[in-house]
């Protein structure tokens, strides 16, 4: 044992005049009575009193200097067995993950019992000990380096906030462990509330998706209903979003072997008391791929608690109310089910488990359905062409409006002509300049010509000139009078360069063929979305005609071949501009319109222009990122400068890399917003006053929506059972790592506090009078 | 002062209340138990030889042949004794300071001394007396009678009594009631009511003097005294307790549990007083420091009247 101050035991002389004056009391008070008579029967007459006899209660007297015995000590701050070269360096974990906002009865959260037991640790320090703080919820962070400064100790946990991410306590030991390297002076402290995966101490493999018996819910319970096949499709969304290669936390996580997460160095300080809850542990919706404007959403909830609980779950999108379904959930027994509705409009689909409990967080699961706005189809055709087929298909397709051909578009240009479609019908389309995508059906001869590979040297269809070098009549559309002029050179009857030299290096978009002699579909795409849910082998496609595309117009893919591999539907995905379908089919005259499978065609048709595909636009868990694709906002801009609006408005720049953005670790639930900078500056300058500007400047996702600003919406949820049940295991507290003071405090507190006990014992006993 | 004129006011008062609450059944309008000269008829018996024939009834001789003489009951004075405990213990003890003469101390924050309020009651009872045309003598005793007042009837000798009282002081090395009740019965001119005002803290007990009293066919009444810090001690720790009577000092070391002891011995004193004071069939009154003497007086014309 050492002392810090030695030269303060001189406090122990104090012990001497209290001995003295013990031995010197030896004038009483005086009382006089009116009679002795009742106080000679209570006391023995044989007592008698002497000097010496001042020092019967040597008990008190004992007591007494037994306090100024610990006072001292106290004063001298002892140090049991340890020297400096054998301080702590202690490691405080604070685990902030979402079940540590649940609240207690006594209405405390277990973050702040968490806090008050680090602080209690950090009170306890002693002189030559350093210490460390770390958070564990979502990414491990390191709050306050090693250091021996309390204060900065206590700064840095008032930096402790609540999250909604699932706790990284393996984590955050491994990261303690790197912080001290020496493991006898190391020592761990992991303060959490027992809410996280657990199998014998140690971490099971994480991959960041559900825990497996996710995966495996019974199906056959009575409380999950039989679905159709729409709910085996979302469920697997649900799980393609949880095992996609864009969860980063996933992938880092994945190569993590078991993290023991016990250990002579760590110490376990379980806060919080076990409570019942209810959370919802998974919740996704998806676009119908049938269903033009159809959804499907999945939700699954779970009840963590002893007995059963009664309550409505409501599906509400945006402020329509969806569904309303009672529920009494059985302990330990999830409840599953996939609920299909339609909208065109999508927005904020919500899903409310009604009952308050322990955790509000987890009772609100959000996902976002992409609207499915009406698309504008102009057709271009022939004076006398009715194109009856064609027209019926798409009338029967919902979201679909026609417009005639020389109607405007309603849209603005180049913006929003990718979100209408041009469907040319036994005619060429005028130009390849547009950015609207366009279906081609039955062309009446070689495509427009590409532009001049040499000039602009980008392809850009919109240098291109026009012409029909079948027809050969001359007439040029309006598009091709600049271009000619830009090249320089004049053209002859034919549509060809006089000087012969231009026509030598530009080539038609596409060349067609002589008509097939027996145009049946032997071959068709398995994997394009195009054919998806059709079967066009033997169809007889009569005036089908061999297509081919060139390859400078862009990457094409055959989709429907005869038997002699003559392409006959060629799908090109232009790059910078819409994308384009080639069918040489003469719908008057072939059996194709007839057929089943041409207007589910139609539909994947007007998906794949607009490139909606029907895939799942996944919510995201807290903690566990996800990669955005952002190609709208880049389409045209590839500069474009992105930022993340997190739910509380605040804002973080995005990198984008490959028309995709990382949302690295989001830490709490609810809305997120991807959000163009510019635009975003724009609106916030739009602001009359200074108040209203600083308003936007912090606007939250759901003020930026009803802007109407063009954004990305992403939902996060908590949707993790490990955070939803909050009653924490058995877990055995170690009860004393070796050396340092019990519970963490150093001895002269102990001291103190056992002399101010002394000195209470001593009152009570003998001042008042308990021992005579 | 102890009697001022307030005092005399209220005793004025206690009297003219005594009239109305006892109806002429107060002291010497009481009868005697024995039959003589009085004029009220009591009873016949039958003649014997010498008799004075003046008593004899003719007119039931006449009816029915028989010679009775008639008996009238004797009509006295009642003759009121109060023993007034002089002794030291009446001064409350603690603080056992100054002439003697009571004053302000061991009554209590609100009371008198236990001296000073036995005297009040004396002066109280012996007005009323004397109201009633008793004879009254006061008695002053410790271990032994100290001062006695001698009987004396008549309103007129309120203040001799109330002079002798103010000169009375406490003293005497001990309480000594059997002593003192031997000497006053050697004293008194014949037995009458005797009223004991006292702390009764006898050494040897006050059962012997009260019982030599009730022997000596006087008709005791007691008045019991005593203090709050008596009845509940506020002492904790070690103390020297002295006597105030004999000055004997005993150094004890007073916990919470010897001061419950204490508390229970006092209460099982006061029952037992109580308790012979029914058995014997005296009246019994109770009082400490804190309640005014005509209070007392008033309790006491109460349990009278009810008795």
């Amino acid at each position: 044992m050492s002392l810090a101050s030695p030269d303060r035991l001189l406090w122990l002389l104090v012990a001497v005049p209290i001995v003295l004056m013990y031995i010197l009391k030896t004038r009483l008070r005086r009382r006089s009575v009116s009679t002795l008579l009742f106080w000679e029967q209570i006391f023995d007459e044989r007592r008698q009193r002497a000097w010496w006899q001042n020092l019967r209660h040597w008990l008190s007297l004992a007591l007494q200097l037994l306090v100024v015995g610990l006072l001292g000590f106290a004063l001298a701050d002892p140090n049991l067995g340890m020297g400096e070269k054998q301080a702590y360096e202690t490691i405080l974990v604070l685990d902030n993950s979402a079940s540590m906002s649940a609240v207690n009865a006594d209405g405390q959260s277990r973050l702040d019992l968490a806090i008050a037991e680090a602080q209690s640790w950090i009170d306890g320090f002693r002189p030559g000990d350093r210490a460390a703080i770390l958070t564990a919820g979502g990414e491990v962070r390191v709050l306050c380096g090693m250091t021996d400064f309390a204060p900065t100790l206590r700064d840095a946990l008032e930096q402790v906030a609540a999250t909604d991410t699932p706790t990284s306590v393996a984590d955050a030991i491994v990261a303690a462990r790197r912080l001290s390297d020496d493991a006898q002076r190391r020592r761990i402290v992991v303060i959490s509330d027992g809410a996280l995966p657990k199998e014998d101490g140690a971490l099971p493999k994480e991959d960041g998706a559900l825990p497996k018996e996710d995966g495996a819910l019974p199906k056959e319970d009575g409380a999950l209903p039989k679905e159709t096949a729409g709910a085996e499709t979302v469920e697997a969304g649900v799980a393609t979003a949880n095992r996609s290669p864009g969860n980063i936390a996933g992938t880092e996580m994945a190569g993590m072997e078991t993290a023991a997460i016990d250990g002579p160095d760590i110490r376990w300080v379980i806060v919080g008391e076990k409570q019942d809850n209810v959370g919802i542990t998974a919740f996704q919706a998806r676009r119908s791929t049938t269903d033009p404007v159809g959804y499907a959403s999945l939700v699954e909830i779970e009840n963590f608690g002893e007995e059963a609980a009664e309550g409505r779950l409501q599906i509400r999108l945006d402020e329509d109310l969806v569904d309303v379904i009672p529920l009494t959930l059985e302990p330990g027994q999830p409840w599953r089910k996939t609920i299909q509705s339609t909208s065109a409009a999508g927005g904020v689909l919500t899903a409310q488990w009604n009952l308050e409990d322990a955790y509000a967080d987890d009772n609100v699961a959000r996902a976002v359905i992409a609207p499915r706005p009406p698309i504008p189809v102009q057709l271009q055709a022939g004076p006398d062409v009715e194109a009856f087929y064609l027209r019926s298909v798409f009338r029967s397709i919902p979201r679909a409006r026609w417009i005639d051909e020389t109607e405007e578009t309603g849209l603005e240009p180049l913006e929003d002509l990718s979100a209408a479609l041009r469907v040319c019908y036994l005619q060429n389309p005028p130009d390849l300049a547009s950015l609207m995508p366009m279906l081609v059906v039955a062309p009446e001869g070689d495509g427009p010509l590409l532009p001049i590979a040499t000039a602009g040297g980008s392809g850009d269809p919109g240098d291109s000139d026009t012409g029909d070098s079948d027809a050969g009549d001359g007439a040029a559309s309006d598009g091709t009078t600049k271009e000619s002029d830009d090249t320089g050179g004049d053209r002859d009857a034919s549509g060809r360069d006089v000087s012969g030299r231009v026509a030598a290096k530009r080539q038609p978009a596409w060349s067609v063929g002589p008509p097939l002699p027996s145009p049946i579909i032997a071959k068709q795409d398995p994997d394009s979305p195009i054919l998806r849910h059709t079967r066009m082998q033997n169809v007889l496609i009569d005036g089908a005609r061999a297509i081919e595309v060139h390859p400078d117009l862009g990457p094409s893919t055959t989709l429907l071949e005869t038997a002699d591999g003559s392409a006959v539907m060629v799908a090109v995905d232009r790059p910078g501009g819409g994308r384009l379908l080639l069918l040489s089919a003469d719908l008057d005259s072939s059996d194709l319109p007839l057929r089943i499978a041409f207007p589910v065609m139609m539909t994947n048709a007007m998906n794949w222009f607009l490139r909606q595909s029907g895939e799942l636009d996944p919510a995201l868990e807290t903690g566990i990122g996800g990669i955005v694709d952002v190609q709208k906002f880049t389409r045209d801009n590839q500069d474009a400068e992105l930022l993340r609006i997190n739910p509380d408005g605040s804002r973080q720049p995005l990198r984008i890399d490959d028309g995709k953005v990382r949302l690295l670790s989001p830490s709490e639930s609810g809305l997120y917003a991807i959000v163009p900078a510019k635009a975003l500056q724009e609106w916030e300058t739009q602001a009359d006053d200074a108040a209203l500007r600083q308003s936007r400047q912090s606007a939250a996702p759901e003020e930026l929506r009803q802007a109407d600003l063009p954004l990305q919406l992403i939902a996060v949820n908590v949707c993790n059972r490990h955070e939803s049940d909050l009653r924490p295991g058995d877990w055995t507290v170690r009860e004393e790592l070796d050396g340092g003071g019990g519970n963490g405090r150093p001895l002269w507190i102990l001291l103190t506090l056992g002399g101010i006990g002394v000195v209470l014992g001593e009152w009570f006993l003998f001042n008042r009078r308990w021992v005579a | 002062m102890l009697f001022d004129s307030e005092f005399l006011q209220r005793l004025e008062y206690l009297s003219l209340l005594s009239k109305r609450v006892f109806k002429g059944q107060l002291l010497a309008q009481r009868r005697t138990m024995t039959t003589g000269g009085g004029i009220e008829f009591a009873d016949h018996r039958e003649y014997i030889s010498g008799d004075d024939l003046r008593y004899m009834d003719w007119k039931v001789y006449a009816r029915h042949g028989d010679l009775l003489l008639k008996r009238f009951q004797e009509e006295e004075d009642l003759h009121v004794y109060i023993l007034l405990d002089a002794s030291s213990s009446m001064l409350g003890g603690d603080r056992l300071t100054g002439d003697g003469r009571g004053g302000r101390r061991g009554g209590g924050s609100d009371g008198v001394a236990k001296f000073d309020l036995a005297r009040q009651i004396t002066a109280a009872l012996a007005y009323i007396a004397l109201a009633d045309l008793d004879r009254v003598s006061i008695c002053a005793y410790d271990d032994r009678v100290r001062a006695t007042l001698p009987l004396m009837r008549g309103k007129n000798n309120v203040l001799s009594i109330l002079r002798f009282l103010e000169a009375l002081s406490c003293g005497g090395a001990k309480t000594d009631l059997k002593n003192s009740v031997g000497e006053f019965i050697g004293r008194a001119p014949r037995p009458g009511l005797a009223l004991l005002i006292s702390d009764l803290f006898d050494q040897d007990g006050f059962r012997d003097g009260i019982d030599r009293l009730r022997y000596a066919r006087f008709e005791p009444h007691v008045v019991q005294l005593h203090t709050p810090e008596e009845a509940d001690p506020q002492l904790l720790g070690d103390v020297a307790l002295i006597d105030c009577e004999t000055g004997k000092e005993r150094k004890v070391t007073v916990t919470e549990r010897k001061c419950k002891q204490y508390r229970a011995l006092f209460e099982a004193f006061l029952k037992d007083v109580e308790a012979y004071c029914r058995r014997a069939g005296l009246s019994h009154t109770r009082t400490t420091t804190e309640v005014p003497f005509d209070q007392v007086l008033l309790g006491m014309m109460r349990s009278a009247a009810v008795g």
